[in-house]
């Protein structure tokens, strides 16, 4: 048995993967009216960028992970297209665990994934190097140095509670 | 099974005291005293009870966490589970304890544990403040009470167990090398309270004098004031002396360089042990206090036998006179050259961290003049403290004579208008 410190990271990975995966199933029936669709393969390769993610910037997550919330928030974006649909997805969760740490851990998930979905679809309009590079840059020095006032979060997006609420395909 | 048990039963007083539950774990698993089931599943529960703990942590706002922090949280839920643990002394329990219970029902006891650890150390700090000793020393009295008083409120159990958080500086006589957090804070008191009830049985003005002969810059210095009463006490004790009195005459330690020089290191052992057994008579000490000061005897020994060979003794028993002759007259160095001043103002502002500051006023500040000017220009904040810890209390005197004497008939009531002559008159306080 190896030091445990060292060892518990790797431990629940299958597990928490396959939470993930159920997770990002029952996201599909909800982005199907917005025409966005994750195949088997798109899931599996947002699993692993999730892994890759959150190494790359010394995270740990438990549970199925913000991708979910990433999804049902940015699924009306009109600057999100089935081409490109989990590449975009995929880069979206690696902004967003890089901006978590920018951030001090100052900003809540839902904080932050707001504030990416508001610069995504304007300013940027669609583009994530804009939004990477100059609008979550600026964003989080200003949360850095106090200087930015935002309001907190209050609940959930309408967006979000419409998720939770929808009972989708079944019906 | 039994037998395997039998086999490799696991001596728990020689696990890694600080991460107890782990190397436990870790004897377990290499002596396969557990199923490979039951050691899996502990691993999960264990996964499954941190993610619940971080999400708590995070007020359920993020999923994720830095793994420094979850590593945090992970070494606070093992430490409090090792905690409990070490409550039951017989192995065959423990294993057992780990085959049936739930690993979160172990953390919660273990925060139970810890909660109960704080308590009493809370009333062994309670019990030290009826006692403390009216000394010179100003790491015992920064320590005690108000030093480590902020663990009690800032020691967080569920997040940060293994943590101590609040500064001790002064040294016990036996230093506490294997234990963290709450263990730590309670051993520390424990030990304090041992060297209490010996030291107490003295008076205070004949400590501090027994402190002044040992050093006449003691009150600065990290000392164990325990160590010291104890070495003279065992010392008059050899000589027949009235122990209470504490002090070592120059006579006195003649004839104690003489009596001893006739014994070897053995006999020496025998002859301290023995001043122990009349000590422990004469102050009515009970029996933990005497374990804990009879652990000075070997080094004492060793000490006395290589002193006699230098003929030095005198660094080890004291003598209230040691130092006392020395007059206390101050002369002031020779104030620095104007430009030279300037250059060194200049210089200390681009040295970014105050210990290279310190190097620097230490190589070249003489005077008390030049100092009070480098207080005003160089330094802000706690700073000062740092730079008042540089200066002898004879120095320190001379600064708040020269700030009072501004201050003039009204120096009771004055509030200098710069910061570290403020803070040099709280300094002593």
């Amino acid at each position: 048995m190896k030091d445990m410190a060292d060892q518990f990271m790797f431990l629940p990975v299958a597990l928490l993967n396959r939470q993930t995966v159920t997770e990002l199933q029952k996201c599909n029936d909800y982005t199907a009216q917005y025409g966005l669709q994750l195949t088997d393969e798109d899931i599996h390769e947002l699993v692993e960028s999730r892994r890759e993610a959150l190494e790359k910037n010394g995270r740990i997550e438990f549970g199925g992970g913000v991708i979910q919330k990433i999804i049902i928030e940015f699924a009306d974006s009109p600057y999100l297209n089935q081409e490109d649909y989990q590449e975009t997805l995929s880069e979206l969760q690696e902004i967003f665990y890089y901006f978590k740490n920018e951030a001090l851990e100052e900003l809540t998930d839902d904080e932050l994934i707001r504030s990416m979905k508001k610069y995504f679809d304007d300013p940027c309009q669609g583009s994530l190097d804009y939004l990477k590079s100059t609008m979550l840059e600026n964003y989080c020095r200003d949360i850095r140095y106090g200087t930015y006032e935002y309001s907190g979060y209050s609940g959930y997006d309408e967006d979000y509670t419409q998720f939770l609420d929808w009972d989708g395909a079944q019906e | 099974m039994d037998q395997i048990e039998r086999l490799h039963r696991i001596n728990l007083r020689q696990l890694d005291q600080e991460q107890y539950f782990q190397a436990l774990l870790q004897e377990v698993y290499t002596n396969k005293l557990l199923a490979p089931e039951r050691l899996e599943s502990i691993q999960l529960e264990l996964i499954e009870l941190l993610g619940k703990e971080v999400e708590r942590y995070t007020n359920g706002e993020s999923s994720s966490v830095r793994v420094e922090k979850a590593q945090q949280i992970l070494l606070s839920i093992t430490y409090c589970i090792g905690l409990y643990l070490k409550t039951f002394s017989d192995f065959d329990e423990v294993l057992d304890i780990l085959r049936r219970e739930k690993i979160s029902a172990l953390f919660y006891k273990g925060m139970e544990t810890a909660a109960d650890r704080k308590e009493a150390s809370a009333k062994l700090l309670e019990g030290l403040k009826q006692n403390l000793l009216k000394v010179n020393n100003y790491s015992y009295h920064d320590s005690i009470p108000d030093g480590i008083a902020v663990f009690f409120n800032a020691y967080n159990i569920e997040f940060e167990a293994y943590e101590i958080p609040c500064d001790i500086d002064y040294q016990l006589f036996v230093p506490i090398t294997k234990l963290i957090g709450v263990e730590y804070i309670y051993e520390y008191l424990y030990r304090l309270t041992l060297e209490h009830n010996f030291t107490r049985h003295f008076s205070d003005r004949k400590i501090d004098k027994l402190l002044y002969g040992f050093h006449r810059d003691s009150e600065h210095m990290l000392i164990n004031i325990f160590e010291l009463v104890l070495t003279n006490v065992l010392g008059l004790s050899l000589l027949e002396q009235n122990i209470k009195s504490l002090n070592i005459t120059p006579e006195e330690l003649r004839w104690l360089n003489e009596r001893l020089n006739r014994f070897n290191r053995e006999e020496l052992m025998k002859k301290l042990e023995a001043a122990m057994v009349n000590i422990r008579e004469e102050l009515s000490l009970n029996q933990a206090t005497t374990s804990y000061a009879k652990q000075l005897l070997p080094q004492l020994a060793d000490r006395i036998v290589n002193n006699l060979a230098t003929d030095t003794l005198k660094e080890i028993f004291i003598s209230f006179e040691s130092n006392a002759q020395e007059k206390e007259v101050y002369i002031d160095g020779t104030p620095m050259e104007d430009e030279s001043l300037r250059a060194l103002i200049e210089e200390l502002g681009s040295i970014g961290t105050v210990t290279a500051k310190m190097n620097r006023i230490r190589e070249t500040v003489r005077s008390l003049a030049d100092m009070s000017l480098l207080l005003e220009e160089c330094f802000y904040g706690n700073d000062y403290i740092e730079v008042f810890r540089l200066l002898s209390s004879k120095e320190i005197e001379i600064l708040r004579g020269r700030i009072l004497e501004e201050a003039g008939p009204e120096a009771d009531d004055y509030i200098p208008e710069l910061e570290w002559q403020r803070r040099l008159l709280r300094f002593h306080d």
